[in-house]
């Protein structure tokens, strides 16, 4: 509460426990020291009972002065004593004091205003060969202090004179100062031990539970409590990475879920995407046992049919084993330096009189100023190439198609620009192509092909540590772009 | 003769269908999308429609939507996954 007050919103936890510390120590030492103060202003102005410092000093001041009288008085003339009218006197003057003598010749008691016994003037005797400041001696009746003086008498006989003062009321008096000034403490010690205790449970165990009670929920499942942050510095602290955990769970769960997903999915495309030519191929086979191909050219064509989805089924099993080796990455890649322009020419000479029979023109323009090498798995980016002309021989719409192939260079990587004038791909599907059994019409069956065209490429070009990216303009044709490193002229010379 | 429309994208199923049609004694006409099918439908009077459900297009679902309160034949729904008779 007050340590809050005076402390702000942060605090280390360190820090508290150390106020805490010397809050406990220090404030009931300090509300002693002003009780110990109310005391004595209360005891001498409303009890009247004269306890302050001045009074203490005046009485020690007339015992001083009393002893060293005596002693002056005393000591020419040890036979005063025994005259009765200056014992009277000196009765008189010590009982104002409330003060006693005892006066002794050799052992024996000749002038006493006190009744004491031996064993009591042997302690007073004792008590002469104390040092000054320690001379109180604890008679039958109190304490008291003592005071002896030697004397030595006129018949050659010795003796002593023991003066004696009660420890006087303002003694006892500040004793109880003392107890009460203890007891102040103590009690107020007591409060603020349990003030500081409920502050300490306040600052730091509510935040606790708070955490506890969110680990309790994550833990049952519920992975959208929040942690709050709150309390001392190093709780908050433990507040956040439990937060950033949760996050964390959070997103792998999602991952996981989004995952399963795929999974789904995937099996439900495989098997749609078989299902297609095969239910032809039984369809075919059906209506031959049935002789609907009643004449021999339509048996010729019926097992034409057959034989085309068989091979449709053939070829996606074959990307389904392909990429699902690439995604295991299975596939050991063999990298050759390769001249870039020599491997692409090649490529389009390999890729032209197919796409001619298709009324598709294959383009080919080299931007490249000098002879430029990669590294190159020829086989595997042969498919990657293969895989996107037949993208682009899919859709395309135009009359006369047309595929250019377009050779650029950064200063560190080769782009390869396949673009082609057909059917374009819609801007929300651009983002998807590249995954797996994604096609951007829905009538899946109309495109023949496993769907994992783009996919395969996609590994591959990033195998060969490149990236892979598409620009389409609906109706106006689609870029894949590929870049790959180029291999540098310094690292060719070593 | 009765007259029977295939609309389904798959050339090759199709075909298939037409040819046992035909061998059954009926004219058969087929159409490879939804639009050129529904267009079909409205020109001529059929005795039968053969629906492909999965369509470029307009999928079978929506020619079925636009026909069903203009014309009173009974349609074959198609599908790769499962066959449905509905009228």
């Amino acid at each position: 509460m007050y340590i809050s007050n005076f402390t702000g919103e942060l605090m280390s936890l360190k820090k508290r426990l150390i106020l805490q510390n010397a809050a406990i120590v220090a404030i009931p030492f300090l509300i002693a020291i002003i009780a110990s103060f109310v005391f004595i202003f209360i005891s001498s102005y409303i009890f009247k009972v004269d306890l302050n410092y001045d009074s203490i000093k005046k009485l020690t001041d007339l015992q001083y002065e009393f002893f060293t009288a005596d002693d002056n008085l005393l000591k020419g003339n040890p036979e005063r004593l025994l005259q009765k009218d200056f014992q009277q006197y000196l009765s008189e003057r010590l009982n104002k004091l409330n003060a006693y003598i005892v006066v002794l010749k050799k052992y024996d008691v000749v002038f006493s205003t006190k009744s004491i016994n031996p064993i009591e003037i042997e302690k007073c005797l004792e008590a002469k060969k104390k040092n000054l400041l320690n001379n109180s001696v604890e008679l039958n009746d109190g304490p008291y202090i003592v005071k002896v003086i030697p004397l030595i008498y006129s018949d050659g006989s010795d003796g002593w004179t023991i003066l004696l003062a009660p420890v006087d009321k303002e003694t006892s008096a500040s004793k109880k100062l003392l107890y009460f000034s203890m007891g102040v403490f103590f009690v107020s010690f007591l409060i603020i031990n349990v003030l500081v205790s409920i502050n300490s449970s306040k600052a730091i165990l509510a935040p606790l539970k708070k955490l506890q009670r969110a680990a309790g929920e994550i833990s049952l499942g519920n992975l959208d409590y929040e942690v709050i942050e709150d309390g001392d510095q190093e709780i908050r602290e433990l507040c956040k990475s439990f937060e950033q955990m949760r996050l964390k769970l959070k997103e792998s769960v999602y991952t996981q879920m989004k995952y399963d997903d795929n999974r789904k999915m995937l099996v439900s495309s495989i098997s749609h995407d078989l299902k297609t030519p095969i239910t032809s191929i039984k369809g075919y086979v059906e209506g031959i046992l049935d002789g609907v191909a009643n004449t021999p050219e339509k048996v010729e064509k019926y097992l034409r049919t057959i034989h085309s989805k068989a091979v449709q089924v053939d070829s996606m099993i074959d990307d389904l084993l392909l990429y699902s080796k690439l995604d295991l990455k299975q596939i050991p890649f063999n990298f050759e330096k390769t001249d870039v322009v020599k491997y692409f020419e090649y490529c389009i000479m390999e890729n032209e009189p197919e796409l001619e029979k298709h009324n598709i023109k294959l383009e080919f323009q080299n931007n490249l100023v000098k002879e430029t090498y990669a590294m190159i798995d020829r086989e595997r980016l042969r498919r990657v190439i293969t895989n996107i002309i037949d993208n682009s021989k899919k859709y395309m719409n135009k009359s006369e198609g047309k595929i250019q192939i377009i050779l650029r260079e950064t200063s560190t990587t080769v782009i390869i620009e396949i673009s082609d004038n057909g059917a374009g791909i819609p801007k929300e599907a651009l983002p998807h192509i590249f995954s797996r059994f994604y096609r951007a019409d829905t009538a899946r069956s109309k495109i023949k092909g496993s769907g994992l065209g783009l996919a395969i490429a996609k590994h591959i070009v990033e195998e060969h540590g490149g990236l892979i990216w598409a620009r389409s303009i609906e109706n106006e044709g689609t870029s894949i772009m590929i870049s790959l490193k180029k291999i540098q002229e310094s690292e060719d010379c070593k | 003769m009765k007259k029977i429309l295939i609309v389904e994208d798959d050339q090759s199923i199709g075909e298939l269908e037409k040819d046992y049609l035909e061998i059954n004694g009926f004219s058969v006409k087929i159409c490879n999308d939804g639009i050129s099918g529904l267009n079909c439908i409205k020109e001529e009077e059929f005795d039968l429609l053969i629906l492909d459900i999965m369509l470029p297009g307009i999928d079978g679902f929506e020619i079925l939507r636009q026909i069903r309160d203009t014309k009173d034949i009974p349609i074959l729904l198609v599908s790769v996954k499962k066959r449905k008779l509905t009228k």
